[in-house]
């Protein structure tokens, strides 16, 4: 056809050259295709949010069904909608997402909160000032003598106060790991006379993550006149002595007691040097000023961000990531000593804190060569696991290691004769049960199934290690999802390239070895194993 | 002749070139008339390009949009974490000893009779002697009796991670009312006795914990799926001096017509005596594992209204025991229905926004229950009786609207019964004392709160 047109010669070179255009248009359209592959090609999007759009549209039944339900909830109490719903929903727990009814009633957010605390102007503050406590406290305590701030000469009244997140856990055992852990709190509180409160409130929402502590021990202390000590513990921290009690007459004169040594927060100024996952509080004037100037670093945002590059410079060894509590606190005490040092006591004769890797695995040893009522490194008090995070997704450990140890902590506190509740008046077959379990948890500590990574033949702990490593894109994100428990590991997790941390991983667990207590000094806490049984009889 | 050759030459080249088309086509016919092998074999190459190309696409495909089985890099990430979770979820849920196997293998035959422990005769005396000698645990504390809570929960992971949230947020629910009056929690997560598991389970525990705690009057076992919503509600103790055992429950359901939700086992006190002692074993029989189980099932459905057919559960045990050797034992049990000491939830919980405008807290009954009860819902496992939906989201109603009575010292309250964002409700001030006591709850009991010794 074209023949008849052109002529014979150029229709041929039209063809050719209708040839050359289609293969030219093809590859060019391969080339789109892979460059809108690999660089994106902005609001024409990619081939990775195609699929997606795809999917989502061929799912897109599953889609409104949790939003019928939200509209289900948010329509107000009525029968009808009652009956609507049960025909519907499911009975099946593993297919629900508990995010669905987890809603703030938006009537009550868009009225605007009335007794909201200051303007984003004004230096954060965690409350008016109060310049008499002491006074006002002290009167309180003398109207109200059925609420002393003594349970008996020596026995200061303690408030235990720890805490969770309201919304569930990210990982699905992390809720269970809290349970056991606030089972295990109950435990000791119940034989040492002391109270417990479980928070799940955020207070202040300038102050979230490990800093929600400071408006939480506030308000306890103004709420609760007759606490004399306040007892923070972390939710990872766990007590594996149930026979140890604290001795308070040592602290008469003081105001803060932490787990340190002197010489590495005063003179090293080491982010180590102290922990403050468990600590106590006096509720006085002191304490109320300690915590306002404790507070300036918390609030989320530019200030805790540019605080912590201030505390990164200023304090030893501490890697780079958003201000936490803990080295706020080593910061403050290094530089205002004379204010605060003299009432802060930093306590190393006992594990008031005890971080868990080099506690787990002597438990064994310390069954054989001890008994509880220690304290220290014979048996430690608490058993603290930092930087585990069971509630969250990526911890700085290997999931197993930390959760099989946690398991091991809990089983080894229980092993208390006391908690276990061997009475007198047992016969001889509840004996021998009492003695069968004993054994059965004593087997378990020993894992008489072996541990199970060496049983697995698994995995090199490297191998887990590099499994477990969190993504993110670049290190400052991720360092901002490390809270203020001491991050580890942070050289196995700045493979993406950036700067090399000088940060040798087990050096400060090398520094804690060598400060290991030589000789404990407090043998009035030391119990007849015989007699804890009638002594404590609870 | 030379010329005459070109011009035939050039005749030839001239009609060489004409029939350029001429031999094409000739050759395009002597083409279609190849033979097989040549055509096989182009038609072999087009297979290979082809091949060759659709290789490339795909790997291209692959590339870009990750066709391979529909997993991105952050998938892959996720679905890891996932997956060693759950693999060590499984090891920890599969982690029983081989002493406990063997025990679950051999159950207890219909021959064979139970014992919860060896028969005490003279408890009552033995506590009492105790008592005089333990001058410094003494049973009763500033007029009122000493209460023990018992709670707990299977000691393995629950079979759905909500479920043990809600068992997180309910001990919590208890620590927060036991805190304001004055109650000691034992929190119970080992299994004591394989025989009796199950909702068994709290029959050896509370013979045990009367046995080691001599000091405490009441032993209060409950749920781990009720929860308080009346935190400011105290126990009548004194309407029960005469009773060893108090229970929620209706006379005229129980007797005229034997039904088997006639009282409820999931919150209730018993003395700490030896009539006690004597009922839990009488109570004990039905509730080994294994056929004396199934066998008791059948008895109690046969007996009892309106029961489906399952095995033996403590509740029916306990309104059949109590139906049957009623001039024994129903002296000393008080059925207590004037407040909600159980209060079944489906009734209750689309009321609370009612409650809070028109009442308040302290009533325990129907205009404020005391304790609601989630009957049937089962967090811990995989399926309840009801939509999961409706439980749970009935469960943090209950959870708020109890937490809201204990914020409300501190000057807080949830901004809605089903948020976990708390919002302030009082300012700040520098007298805080004075609202301390306004709002503290164990200040409106007075003389209550006793320091643990």
């Amino acid at each position: 056809m074209l023949e008849k047109y052109l002529g014979a010669q150029r229709a041929r070179k039209f063809q050719r050259f209708l040839n050359h255009c289609k293969v030219t248009i093809l590859c060019l359209f391969l080339t789109i295709v892979v460059l809108r592959g690999t660089i994106g090609a902005g609001k024409f999007g990619t081939p990775e949010q195609d699929f997606v759009d795809i999917r989502n549209r061929f799912s897109s039944r599953k889609l409104s069904e949790p939003h019928r339900i939200l509209g289900e909830i948010h329509s107000t109490t009525s029968s009808s909608s009652r009956s609507d719903s049960s025909t519907t929903s499911t009975t099946n727990y593993n297919d629900f997402d508990i995010n669905t009814i987890l809603v703030d009633e938006e009537e009550e957010e868009e009225q605007g909160d009335e007794f909201e605390k200051r303007s984003s102007n004004e230096p954060y503050s965690l409350g008016p000032k109060i310049s008499n406590w002491d006074e006002q406290r002290s009167k309180w305590i003398r109207e109200n003598p059925n609420f002393s701030n003594f349970i008996r000469p020596g026995k200061p009244r303690v408030l235990l106060v720890t805490g969770s997140s309201p919304k569930p856990c990210e990982n699905p055992v992390g809720d269970h790991y809290l349970l056991k852990s606030i089972k295990n709190k109950i435990d000791y509180c119940r034989l040492h006379g002391i109270e417990v409160f479980y928070n799940m409130a955020l207070f202040d929402a300038e102050m979230a993550g490990f800093w929600a502590k400071l408006p939480l021990i506030r308000k306890l202390l103004l709420a609760h006149p007759e606490v004399e000590f306040l007892w923070w513990m972390d939710s990872d921290a766990m007590f594996t002595d149930m026979a140890f009690e604290v001795p308070w007459e040592r602290y008469k004169d003081s105001n803060l007691v932490m787990h340190g040594w002197n010489e590495m927060v005063y003179d090293e100024k080491n982010w180590i040097g102290l922990n403050t996952g468990s600590f106590l509080l006096r509720n006085c004037q002191w304490s109320l000023d300690i915590l306002d100037a404790w507070a300036p670093m918390g609030p989320k945002g530019k200030v805790r961000d540019e605080a912590g590059k201030i505390l990164t410079r200023e304090l030893k060894g501490r890697p780079v990531f958003e201000a936490d509590d803990q080295s706020a606190m080593v910061y403050l005490l290094a530089k205002e000593k004379e204010k605060w040092g003299d009432k802060v006591y930093l306590e190393n004769g006992y594990y008031l804190h005890g971080y868990w890797g080099i506690l787990v695995d002597r438990y064994e040893e310390m069954i054989e060569n001890y008994h509880p009522g220690f304290g220290d490194h014979r048996w430690p008090l608490v058993t603290h696991f930092v930087g585990c995070k069971p509630c969250g997704k990526f911890g700085d450990y290997p999931v197993e290691r930390c959760l099989k140890q946690m398991d091991r902590a809990f089983n080894f506190a229980n092993l208390h004769p006391v908690t276990y509740q061997s009475d007198p008046k047992t016969t001889t077959r509840e004996r021998i049960i009492s003695l069968q379990q004993l054994f059965l948890i004593s087997c378990k500590l020993l894992n008489c199934k072996g541990n199970i990574s060496k049983q697995k033949g698994a995995s090199s702990p490297q191998r887990i290690e590099h499994k477990y490593t969190p993504r993110t894109s670049s290190p400052q994100l991720k360092e901002q999802k490390l809270t203020g428990h001491q991050a580890l590991n942070l050289k196995s997790k700045s493979s993406q390239g950036h700067q090399a941390l000088n940060v040798n991983e087990y050096a400060w667990t090398q520094q804690l070895m060598q400060r290991q207590p030589t000789t404990s000094t407090t043998s009035t806490t030391t119990y007849n194993f015989n007699d804890i049984d009638n002594n404590l009889q609870l | 002749m030379g010329q005459e050759n070109n011009l035939t030459q050039k005749r030839t080249t001239s009609t060489g070139g004409l029939p350029t088309t001429t031999t094409t086509t000739t050759t395009n016919s002597r083409n279609r008339t190849l033979p097989r092998g040549r055509q096989i074999q182009k038609t072999f190459n087009n297979i290979k390009i082809t091949i060759l190309c659709g290789f490339v696409t795909i790997l291209v495909l692959r590339g870009t949009i990750g066709v391979n089985l529909g997993t991105s890099q952050n998938d892959a990430v996720n679905a890891a974490v996932i997956e060693e979770t759950n693999r060590i979820l499984a090891e920890i849920r599969s982690d029983s000893d081989p002493s406990d196997r063997n025990q679950t293998e051999t159950f207890m035959s219909l021959n064979e009779t139970y014992a919860l422990g060896p028969k005490i005769l003279n408890w009552d005396t033995e506590r009492t002697s105790w008592l005089d000698k333990n001058r410094e645990y003494p049973n009763f504390v500033k007029g009122k009796p000493r209460i023990l809570l018992l709670t707990g929960s299977p000691p393995k992971p629950c079979d759905n991670p909500i479920g043990d949230h809600y068992l997180l947020k309910s001990i919590k629910n208890k620590i927060d009312y036991c805190r304001l009056h004055g109650i000691e929690i034992v929190y119970n997560m080992a299994h004591l006795d394989m025989e009796l598991a199950g909702y068994w389970a709290k029959l050896p525990m509370i013979r045990r914990l009367m046995l080691s705690h001599p000091e405490v009057e009441w032993i209060w076992w409950m749920d781990s799926d009720a929860f308080f919503t009346d935190m400011v509600f105290e126990l009548p103790m004194s309407k029960y001096k005469d009773y060893n055992m108090v229970i929620h429950g209706y006379p005229d359901l129980l007797f005229e017509q034997n039904s088997w939700i006639a009282i409820n086992t999931g919150s209730f006190l018993f003395r700490n005596c030896q009539w006690s002692l004597d009922l839990l074993d009488a109570w004990a029989p039905m509730g080994p594992k294994g056929p004396i189980r199934e066998e008791a099932g059948k008895i109690l459905t046969a007996n009892l209204k309106g029961r489906p057919a399952f095995e033996a559960d403590d509740q029916s045990a306990l309104i059949y025991l109590l139906l049957s050797k009623k001039d024994k034992w129903m002296e000393k049990v008080f059925l207590e229905n004037s407040f909600y000491l159980h209060g079944y939830w489906a009734g209750l919980v689309d009321r609370y926004e009612e409650m809070m405008e028109k009442y308040h807290p302290g009533l325990g009954d129907e205009r404020w229950p005391f304790v609601t009860h989630f009957v049937g819902c089962k967090p811990c496992g995989s399926y309840g009786d009801y939509p999961v939906e409706r439980c749970l989201s009935s469960m943090e109603r209950a959870f708020n609207f109890a937490d809201n009575q204990v914020l409300k010292l501190y000057g807080f309250r949830h901004r809605g019964l089903l948020s976990p964002k708390i919002k302030r409700i009082r300012n700040e001030t520098i007298t805080p004392l004075e609202f301390v006591d306004q709002f503290d709850i164990r200040r409106q009991h007075e003389g209550t709160v006793e320091p643990k010794n």
